[in-house]
């Protein structure tokens, strides 16, 4: 087999867990309070629109990786310049999702483990998997779905039969009007997850089936944006916008409030899981991007050599990221509305524009 | 050992002949040479050479090959130019109504014929011997099967006959379509191996693969059909067979119609089936003699204990160690005052008692049978109640390590249920070290590792990754016969499109029909 194909259905799959990954974990969009979900929303349909312009350049270029068509379109020099921020970019985040991961561990159970270690084993798990191919990477997607949903729905049912919702929370809805929704959106919302998903433009061009690609895309980024919004709006409505926008990890602690008939107490566990495997596949994908990009910038064949190296740079970028959590989140909020926005929506659009431009200035001479 | 092309030819006197076939073999007892007298022709030599115990002696003695012969009074020159000749047609003559008769005209051809139980016909002047097919001796009856057991189906199974074998699938598939080629394999040992296929069913490119494998697998001894499974499986560096196999002829009967090659080996009663996936190793012919809810249940109970196999050591381990809040309190209390006193941390307690778990399983397997009793007493209930006592261990990780043996007997592949028990310590090493976080991890790199596995360009992990919907009715679920007859029509009409890893993962749908009867 010369190229790994990925199928429609392993695309949608990689798309709900990239979406979930992270953003389920830390308490994405709670600036707008308890509006978050409107905030998600809003985000989400804001992430359809980028995605279509990330389908649009797939579809220019549908045998070629985003850095490879950077160049094509902006010319060596310029392309190769954008494909090594692009590159820069996927490490930076892959490298952010590692600590956020790391964190969650320190926080929830491993108080007394250095997160380096922690970090370590994840990223060791991570590039075997890579080592083994994105194939490999793609029909785990297709395993791991089936879990995520059951925890989803088990996880939904507990909460519900213990009683412990109350819609109040989340009333009156638009108590400050849109001013905080759209602040929260754009850009935090906005970028984080959707315009992350840049790096799907690494992946499409092993899709074995093209035309549905959008479609499928567009359909997966709407069903786990809405179930992100579930998810924050259960949040909200167990613990409360201000508990919960204090809260390290919400979906934690909403979910250790579980309690049936004094059995089932700890659902920690499924949280942590479902927070941790899609964490890994977040964190997978943008490795994986990383480490392709990496591989065509500097033509080194076979792109498997780098996963080593590059998760090297992973490892050593999440460790010194930052020197506490807080600073960590800090720091990304800063870095989504000052650096992100630039990288994964003023690229796409300057290469979209350039290469609009060169079409009809072709056409044009002819 | 060969001797130049001269002397392997036949033309020498035939005292000579049968002086370098004696030499050749080490002048062993237990070849049988008879002189055979011509009544109608009594100068020329005829001498019938075989291996004592490897032909059918009622073939030989009482249809009479010899005597037959001999009774021949014919004029001989009819039936040839000169009496040896004529003694040579006459006899391939009566010897092709009696078997299969073939001709050779080496020496390496009638050491080959008789060594694999042909009797040769030697004839003093003529350069040709006949080597008529008398294959049989002693061999063991079609017995139940005893490692692949069920309570309601056939209850016949392979014996190290290939002949036999062979005819218990084809009669089980009345059908030209079922193919069959012969090859030998092992330059030693020289051992017939078949490839039974269904023609229009299996993918032709499958069978090419298959008899590629097997001719470049460059053996010198085939004793069992182990030893092929090793050289033509696509992986080597992992836990999980790639190659199933069976020696039950209704598991290969239902696994030939759809579409999967059967290797059958001589002098083992395993047969291997390729291409394998995963989900085969938890099926058991018993799924589609019962009705389909109770398959259903046997099925995902199979699934239930090869994860509390491989995996609950490993969370017990987690749980005490890392996860104490995670435990209901009450639980925790009980668990809590039964490891009072243990010196042991958990990994250690249960490292100690897996260990001896899997020694009392290997003695079980090897001791004598009428000892097994005795072993099973002193070591299960005599060593883990004093265990228990003398505060070593403690209930808890007896119950665990007892609950996770029982659930590993339950897997009905022996050689998937194997790869469990490995798998199992390194998850717990995991376990002790990270918690439910490693052992998250560890599950997470094996499914890569199975997802990275292939068996014949078939994908391991079909049809979980890549998911097929279509093939759900018969994966975890048994869906209830019905179902696969509407698919099976909708898969032969696709098959001529689809291309052959397709085709094969649509698997099982058409055993239960075969199955069935």
């Amino acid at each position: 087999m010369d190229t790994p194909k990925i199928s429609i259905g392993q695309l949608f799959a990689l798309i709900i867990l990239f979406v979930f990954g992270t953003s389920i974990a830390v308490n994405y969009g709670l600036d707008a309070k308890k509006d978050a979900w409107l905030a998600i929303l809003l985000g989400t349909f804001s992430g359809c629109l980028l995605f279509s312009l990330y389908s649009y350049l797939y579809r220019q270029y549908p045998t070629l990786t985003l850095t490879s068509y950077a160049q094509r379109i902006m010319g060596r020099p310029i392309g190769w310049v954008l494909g090594l921020v692009l590159v820069l970019y996927f490490i930076y985040d892959a490298a952010r999702d590692v600590r956020d991961a790391g964190e969650l561990l320190v926080t929830s159970v491993f108080d007394t483990t250095p997160i380096f270690v922690l970090n370590a084993v994840m990223l060791l798990a991570i590039a075997y998997v890579l080592y083994k191919g994105i194939e490999v990477l793609a029909r785990l997607s297709e395993i791991f779905i089936v879990v995520i949903v059951g925890f989803g729905i088990v996880g939904s049912i507990l909460v519900f039969a213990s009683n412990i919702i109350d819609l109040n929370n989340l009333l009156p809805v638009l108590e400050f009007g849109w001013k905080p929704i759209l602040t929260t959106t754009y850009p935090n919302t906005f970028i984080f997850p959707f315009g992350e998903m840049i790096c799907f433009c690494m992946l499409f061009p092993h899709l074995n089936n093209p035309k549905l690609q959008m479609k499928t895309g567009l359909i997966a980024i709407i069903i786990s944006g809405v179930v992100l919004s579930y998810t924050i709006a259960i949040d909200i409505a167990v613990l409360g916008a201000d508990i919960s926008s204090r809260s390290i990890f919400a979906l934690l602690t909403m979910v250790s409030k579980v309690n049936i008939a004094d059995f089932l107490q700890r659902l920690d566990p499924v949280a942590l899981f479902t927070m941790l495997i899609v964490d890994f596949f977040k964190i997978a994908l943008l490795y994986y991007a990383a480490v392709i990009g990496t591989a065509e910038l500097f033509h080194v064949k076979p792109h498997r050599r780098l996963v080593m190296p590059v998760g090297a740079v992973i490892m050593i970028a999440s460790m010194s990221i930052s020197g506490s959590f807080n600073e960590h989140l800090l720091e990304g909020k800063l870095s989504i509305s000052n650096y992100q926005v630039l990288v994964v929506i003023g690229i796409p659009l300057l290469l979209a524009a350039v290469h609009l431009i060169r079409k009809y200035a072709g056409k044009g001479n002819r | 050992m060969r001797t130049s092309t001269e002397e392997s030819s036949l033309q020498e006197e035939l005292s000579v002949i049968l002086a370098q076939l004696q030499q050749r073999l080490g002048n062993s007892p237990d070849l049988i040479m008879r002189s055979i007298r011509i009544p109608s022709s009594p100068t020329t030599h005829v001498t019938a050479l075989h291996i004592d115990g490897l032909i059918d002696k009622q073939m030989m003695n009482d249809s009479g090959l010899c005597s037959n012969l001999a009774g021949s009074g014919s004029d001989l020159t009819t039936h040839g130019s000169t009496i040896q000749e004529g003694v040579y047609s006459l006899l391939y003559n009566h010897a092709s109504a009696l078997c299969e008769v073939s001709t050779t005209r080496t020496l390496d051809g009638v050491l080959a014929s008789i060594l694999s139980g042909d009797t040769v016909l030697l004839i003093d002047g003529i350069a040709e011997a006949i080597c008529c097919g008398t294959k049989g001796g002693e061999s063991r009856g079609v017995d139940e099967p005893t490692t692949q057991v069920v309570i309601r189906g056939p209850k016949d199974s392979f014996n190290e006959t290939l002949a036999t074998n062979i005819s218990l699938v084809r009669r089980r598939i009345r059908n030209p379509d079922l193919w069959l080629e012969k090859m030998k394999l092992g330059k030693k040992t020289q051992t017939e191996v078949a490839i039974m296929y269904m023609k229009n069913t299996v993918d032709d490119e499958l069978v090419q693969e298959v008899k590629h494998r097997l001719q470049k697998a460059n053996l010198s001894a085939v004793l069992e059909s182990g030893a092929i499974e090793e050289m033509i499986q696509d992986q080597t560096a992992t836990f999980f067979p790639t190659i199933y196999n069976s020696e039950r002829p209704d598991v290969i009967a239902a696994n030939l119609l759809e579409g999967r090659v059967a290797i059958l080996v001589d002098g083992t009663p395993f047969a291997l089936l390729v291409p394998t996936v995963f989900a085969q190793f938890f099926q058991s012919p018993d799924d589609y003699y019962n009705r389909f809810d109770v398959g259903i249940f046997l099925r995902m109970l199979r699934y239930i204990c090869y994860l509390i196999s491989l995996l609950l050591p490993s969370v017990y381990i987690a749980a005490i160690t890392f996860h104490q809040d995670m435990i209901p309190t009450t639980l925790l209390i009980s668990i809590a005052s039964a490891r009072d006193g243990i010196p042991f941390p958990a990994f250690i307690e249960a490292m100690l008692m897996e260990l001896s778990f899997e020694v009392l399983r290997e003695a079980g397997v090897r001791m004598p049978r009428a000892m097994g009793q005795a072993v099973s007493i002193v070591g299960a209930l005599v060593l883990g109640q004093a265990a228990v006592q003398a505060g070593i261990v403690s209930t808890a990780m007896v119950i665990v390590v007892s609950i996770t043996g029982i659930a590993s007997f339950s897997t009905p592949a022996y050689n998937v249920a194997i790869s469990a028990r490995l798998i199992r310590l390194f998850i717990m090493i995991l376990a002790a070290t990270l918690g439910f976080y490693g052992i998250l991890l560890g599950c997470i790199v094996l499914l890569a590792h199975m997802c990275s596995l292939k068996s014949f360009g078939i994908p391991y992990m079909a049809p979980f990754a890549p998911f097929r919907l279509f093939d759900q009715k018969d994966n975890i679920l048994r869906m209830p016969r019905w179902s696969f007859i509407k698919r099976s029509r909708l898969i032969h009409q696709e098959e001529a499109a689809e291309s052959w890893g397709r085709a094969m993962n649509a698997s099982s749908k058409d055993s239960s029909d075969s199955k069935g009867e």
